[in-house]
């Protein structure tokens, strides 16, 4: 049972996390609707569970696994599908590499300049969820390894490796738009 | 020249997210010095990540109506809390320390939040408790065809009529067999694993299974009383403890428990590898 001072706790630790729970059901779900009813769920979860937290430890990280446990007992149903993922766009990756003359262009600064943000993401919505989850939880949450393996349950070892590929994937797409306003050469 | 192995690019991805521990920086600094394609490649890497990352548009806030209708709801929350507070200052003092205490202390709490288990189950509304005729000394009785159901779910044999992950499928399921029933997940810190069915000749018992971030297992058991025939048992102390009102708990072994209790006209049973008082932090509480 939460107190006043528990509920003004609440407020403090676990509120401002709301953006980024909304992000990230928005980003899994694809859909408004279903994502504002995962985040209700999830603080209201959280909510009645917060004498269980431990104040001072990770909140955010806490509510994204409260999140995770609420999406998939409510989309359950094709989880346990191994994810599809395209290899074929990481080798090819791996021959743009090769073939690219590194000394061309300023890589890091300019070659995804020109594309547009609905572009970039696209590219992420269209990743597999697993590598959707990493790049979300890593590049936009900000969150360390250590804490994506706990989200994830998983080695640290699977998280840089699945950031990887993520990258790999990505980094093909979006050199393919890329590529599409010319700025990326052919090789 | 040393090939760029995979597992270096994997190091340069960790180096680029700064995850790296002093030894595999360095040794991967080293490698990146001597390699143009581990350096073309960082530089690809790196200008991913900058680009998911500095675009505000991939954020999307939560809107205002929202966070809104949530703290709405924490309100109304509170305020439940407050009026069960108020009853169970009246109902406390009835009960015992036991090793039940974890419950016992938040009586009506504790029945509100399991009557979310319990509506995993058959019409439960209409469910009623085995009269003073049953035969109690019966083996096959209520609560250890929980444990047996518990167990056969443990070792994959049980024989089933339905086995599913998918909540909706389990909707289908007793919507198929015309069965007027509710399924509602319980509030439970862990992830929904499955729910199973299992279909006698008198009985039907829904077991729902969790994992817990420990990894361990609960079973939940539910059956319908209403129009079977010769329903299972229970036994005298069960039905006598649970019929105040009470909590039935019983450690089967050293790794399993079996709990019974009574809302209203409903048995409830809990088989678990979780020690009770474990058992009781991973249920939310709230008012019915």
């Amino acid at each position: 049972m939460l107190n006043e001072e528990q509920r003004k706790q609440f407020e403090k630790e676990a509120i401002p996390h709301m953006d980024a729970i909304y992000n990230y059901a928005q980003r899994m779900c694809n859909d408004p609707d279903e994502a504002e009813d995962l985040v209700q769920e999830t603080f209201l979860k959280a909510y009645r569970f917060f004498d269980k937290f431990e104040i001072g430890t990770n909140c955010k990280a806490w509510l994204f696994r409260i999140l995770k446990n609420t999406f998939i007992n409510k989309y359950r149903k094709d989880t346990k599908e191994p994810e599809k993922v395209d290899y074929g766009s990481i080798e090819e990756f791996y021959e743009l590499i090769r073939d690219t003359n590194s000394n061309s262009i300023n890589l890091e600064d300019t070659i995804f300049e020109n594309v547009f943000d609905d572009e970039v993401s696209t590219a992420l919505q269209r990743l597999p969820d697993e590598f959707r989850t990493v790049i979300i939880l890593c590049d936009i949450e900000g969150m360390t390894y250590e804490e994506i393996a706990e989200f994830l349950d998983c080695p640290i070892g699977t998280v840089r490796s699945r950031l990887h590929r993520a990258r790999n994937v990505l980094a093909t797409t979006l050199l393919e738009y890329a590529k599409s306003k010319g700025f990326a050469k052919d090789s | 020249m040393k090939q760029s192995t995979p597992q270096m690019f994997e190091l340069v991805t960790g180096s680029i997210d700064n995850q790296l521990s002093q030894s595999e920086q360095s040794s991967i600094d080293a490698e990146i010095a001597k390699s143009a394609s581990l350096q073309f490649y960082a530089q690809i890497e790196r200008a991913t990540k900058n680009t998911i990352q500095s675009r505000p548009s991939l954020r999307h806030s939560a809107p205002e109506s929202l966070r809104t209708s949530i703290l709405s709801q924490l309100d109304a929350i509170d305020q439940q809390q407050s009026q069960q507070t108020e009853n169970e200052n009246v109902s406390t003092s009835k009960m015992t320390g036991s090793v039940f205490s974890m419950f016992i202390a938040r009586p009506y709490r504790a029945v509100a939040s399991f009557l979310l288990i319990i509506m995993v189950g058959y019409g439960v509304t209409k469910m009623v408790l085995p009269n003073e005729s049953i035969n109690f000394s019966s083996d096959n009785n209520f609560c250890s065809q929980s444990l047996v159901n518990y167990e056969l779910l443990n070792s994959g044999s049980a024989s089933l009529a339905l086995k599913t992950n998918n909540i909706e499928e389990l909707r289908s399921y007793f919507k198929s067999k015309n069965l007027n029933f509710t399924v509602e997940l319980p509030i439970i810190d862990g992830e929904f694993q499955g729910a199973t069915v299992c279909e006698g000749s008198s009985h039907k018992i829904v077991t729902v299974v969790y994992k817990t971030k420990e990894n361990k297992l609960i079973a939940m058991s539910e059956m319908k009383m209403e129009g079977d025939k010769t329903p299972l048992p229970i036994y005298d102390d069960v039905k006598s403890t649970v019929k105040q009102g009470g909590w039935y708990w019983q450690k089967v072994n050293n790794n399993t428990s079996f709990v019974a209790w009574k809302k209203n006209d409903v048995l409830c049973t809990v088989v678990s590898d979780i020690p009770v008082e474990q058992l009781a932090k991973l249920f939310s509480w709230e008012k019915v």
